[in-house]
């Protein structure tokens, strides 16, 4: 009697589609975990200004007896401002596709979208930040390059930078508590960096992984850990200056900042938003749907002496 | 499926020219008007370009001979370029801010030796075969320069650096003045940087190269600084750049390059500021001894303007403004002669351009 094969008589239909879809590739988003968020007034222009007041002098010359009124102090101060920006994106989406596909296709553009929104945010953060920081090269590595792969004594410097201009650290010590393998904090900066970072950072004497701090509440996904008055957040799509170093290597960006010390401005009345048009929109055959987002924002740095950019590269 | 046409016009500088296309385009087309009147042998009145073609590379059609007897066609990159194309002819390439990549990578064979020195490079052999006879560097061209082996040579100092050149020959170009002569330099690379020449935030930080002693006292960037007047910067100075009474200071920009006095004889990589600095060392730019250095830099950090704002003022000096764009340069291939073959065309010519793209909609 023969048996009957699947060569003999083959399926009908010989592919099923699994409902439960892969997952997409998406990075961490760090370069806006520290930032002020802020937001502009309607009708009132495109440029907001912030004001900073100087400090005044300490006042060291004692008054004396003889009633007669010292000089005045001078009050100054330093204007910022930042100008907003519109941005958006969109897909069109044929009536055939929605049609005849397998998956929601509209649930997974209007996905698709809000991720390219809040990627977009951090990608203007990041160029920003990029731009206008402050830059100190890492010199104290062993490498022959400039900048030298990243090293103790530069995380150091560019921390004491930001305390020798009266920065505020991010995040609170956190305190050694009576647990095996764990140890204490510093209250820290935050240093947002490159993943190809991370085996430079771990391996440095003095590195706290993540999972040795004492409490976790406050740890993040796209932490790492924490050196002396830096804890580190890491991305895959952080900033770097390709072929940027003496010896046409990748310059990595290690951008540390402060509290307080930049921020992103939202507008008002013009929040995110998602618009959706159905096929009837496009024309007299009602062929084509569309997906968009739009939204106004603006990054900025609020004190230049509260951030600081430490390029540095890989060890070769 | 619909085709979607932008369009304009300008009057040529010669020099290269960036036109902003804001919906993007799969295909543009220049036309010299000025050209098609005057009908001068070897005057390219013609020029298109399809996204998918290399950078710099252009479709032109050109007089054969004086008096509109005749057009040809050729391609400035082409594999087997046909007289007068075998010059190099500006072409046309993208620009869109986004796109943070170097663009091609070129050798260095040597600098020579000065406070600004001259470059020597080979051709750069573009994608698809195509043919290159130069550089491909315009005038303020953002370049960035590497050693290539873990040899340290004796310039380093200029390597890593961003640098708004000077194009001198199709092989040569010159980098802006430092504080000091530097010596010659043996085999580099050379990257051309598009994102700097095209910032997507203005303003940005930048390298000092050098710095007057002066009542007003001239800044010099290391590339074009883009600010204006009214603006303030907080100046960076390490030690291995002397001038270390100036180090965090914050200064007001006096006067730009577009603004200044002739008397002043700024370059376009100059700004003036308002501190007297007559009396501090003298700056100096780091050289090999002193390598593994700290750079000087100025960086935009508001405006210092009193209490008050000025009523009414719109001049917001320090607003960080995103100026990412989508768009076109219109190269003028950067060499004396070629220039009557380039889109961007010569001085006083009148020139339209229209951009097309397909949308399915």
């Amino acid at each position: 009697m023969p048996t009957i094969t699947s060569s003999i008589l083959p399926p009908a239909v010989q592919a099923s589609f699994d409902q439960t879809l892969l997952s997409t590739p998406t990075r961490n988003f760090i370069y806006n975990v520290a930032a002020q968020r802020r937001k502009k007034t309607a009708n009132s222009g495109d440029v907001v200004r912030y004001m900073r007041f100087n400090q005044l002098d300490s006042a060291l010359v004692p008054l004396g007896n003889s009633g007669i009124t010292p000089p005045a102090s001078t009050l100054t101060a330093i204007y910022v401002d930042a100008k907003m920006s519109f941005y958006g994106s969109w897909l069109a989406i044929n009536e055939q596709v929605q049609l005849q596909h397998q998956c929601p296709i509209l649930n997974q553009a209007a996905i698709r979208l809000g991720v390219q929104m809040r990627l977009t945010e951090d990608d203007l953060t990041k160029n920003m930040l990029a731009a206008t920081a402050n830059m100190i090269n890492c010199t104290n590595g062993v490498s022959a390059d400039l900048p030298t792969e990243i090293n103790p004594t530069d995380l150091l410097d560019a921390t004491t930078r930001l305390q020798s201009a009266d920065a505020l650290t991010i995040s609170q010590m956190i305190e050694a508590e009576n647990k095996f393998g764990t140890g204490p904090v510093y209250s820290a900066f935050w240093c947002m960096t490159h993943t190809n970072m991370i085996p430079s950072l771990t391996g440095m004497t003095g590195f706290i992984p993540k999972y040795q701090y004492a409490r976790q509440e406050n740890v993040l996904n796209s932490e790492l850990g924490a050196f002396a008055y830096s804890r580190f957040l890491v991305s895959s799509a952080a900033s770097t200056t390709p072929n940027g170093s003496v010896l046409n290597q990748t310059v990595y960006n290690n951008i540390i900042v402060g509290g307080e010390s930049y921020g992103i401005i939202d507008q008002d009345n013009y929040g995110p938003s998602f618009i959706y048009l159905p096929p009837q929109y496009s024309g007299p055959m009602a062929l084509n749907s569309t997906v968009a987002w739009k939204t106004a924002m603006v990054p900025r740095i609020f004190n230049d002496q509260w951030v600081c950019l430490l390029r540095s590269t890989l060890p070769q | 499926m619909l085709t979607i046409n932008t369009q304009g016009s300008f009057i040529s500088d010669g020099n290269s020219r960036v036109i902003l296309i804001p919906s993007g385009y799969n295909h543009i087309r220049v036309t010299n008007q000025t050209n098609i009147e005057l009908q001068t042998a070897d005057s390219g009145i013609h020029f298109e370009w399809f996204t998918d073609m290399a950078p710099n590379d252009s479709l032109t059609e050109y007089w054969d001979a004086v008096g509109g007897v005749a057009t040809l066609w050729g391609r400035a990159r082409a594999t087997a370029p046909i007289a007068p194309l075998t010059v190099t002819t500006g072409g046309f390439s993208l620009i869109s801010s986004p796109n943070q990549t170097l663009q091609v990578q070129g050798t260095v064979t040597g600098c020579t030796a000065a406070a600004n020195p001259v470059v020597t490079t080979t051709a750069i052999n573009i994608p698809n075969g195509q043919y290159g006879t130069t550089h491909m560097i315009t005038n303020r061209t953002v370049v960035r320069m590497t050693y290539t082996t873990a040899i340290i040579g004796t310039a380093p100092s200029i390597m890593g650096i961003d640098y708004t050149v000077t194009v001198n020959s199709g092989t040569t170009f010159t980098l802006p003045v430092h504080a000091t002569a530097l010596p010659n330099c043996g085999a580099a690379t050379f990257s051309i940087v598009s994102y700097d020449y095209n910032p997507m935030f203005y303003p940005q930080n930048r390298t000092v190269i050098n710095i007057t002693r002066a009542a007003q006292a001239i800044v010099t960037t290391s590339v074009i600084p883009g600010y204006t007047p009214g603006q303030s910067i907080r100046m960076i100075v390490p030690d291995v750049c002397g001038m270390k009474e100036l180090n965090n200071k914050i200064v007001n920009v006096v006067y730009d390059f577009a603004t200044a006095p002739a008397a002043l004889g700024l370059t376009v990589n100059d700004f003036v500021i308002d501190y007297d600095t007559t009396s501090f060392t003298a700056f100096t730019w780091p050289l090999a001894i002193n390598y593994r250095y700290q750079v000087a830099e100025a960086i935009p950090v508001g405006q210092v303007c009193g209490l008050t704002p000025v009523p009414g003022s719109l001049a917001y000096y320090d607003a960080t403004t995103n100026v990412g764009y989508y768009g076109v340069v219109l190269s003028n291939g950067g060499v004396a002669g070629d220039v009557p073959l380039s889109p961007a065309g010569s001085n006083g010519d009148v020139m339209r351009w229209q951009a097309s793209k397909v949308e399915n909609l």
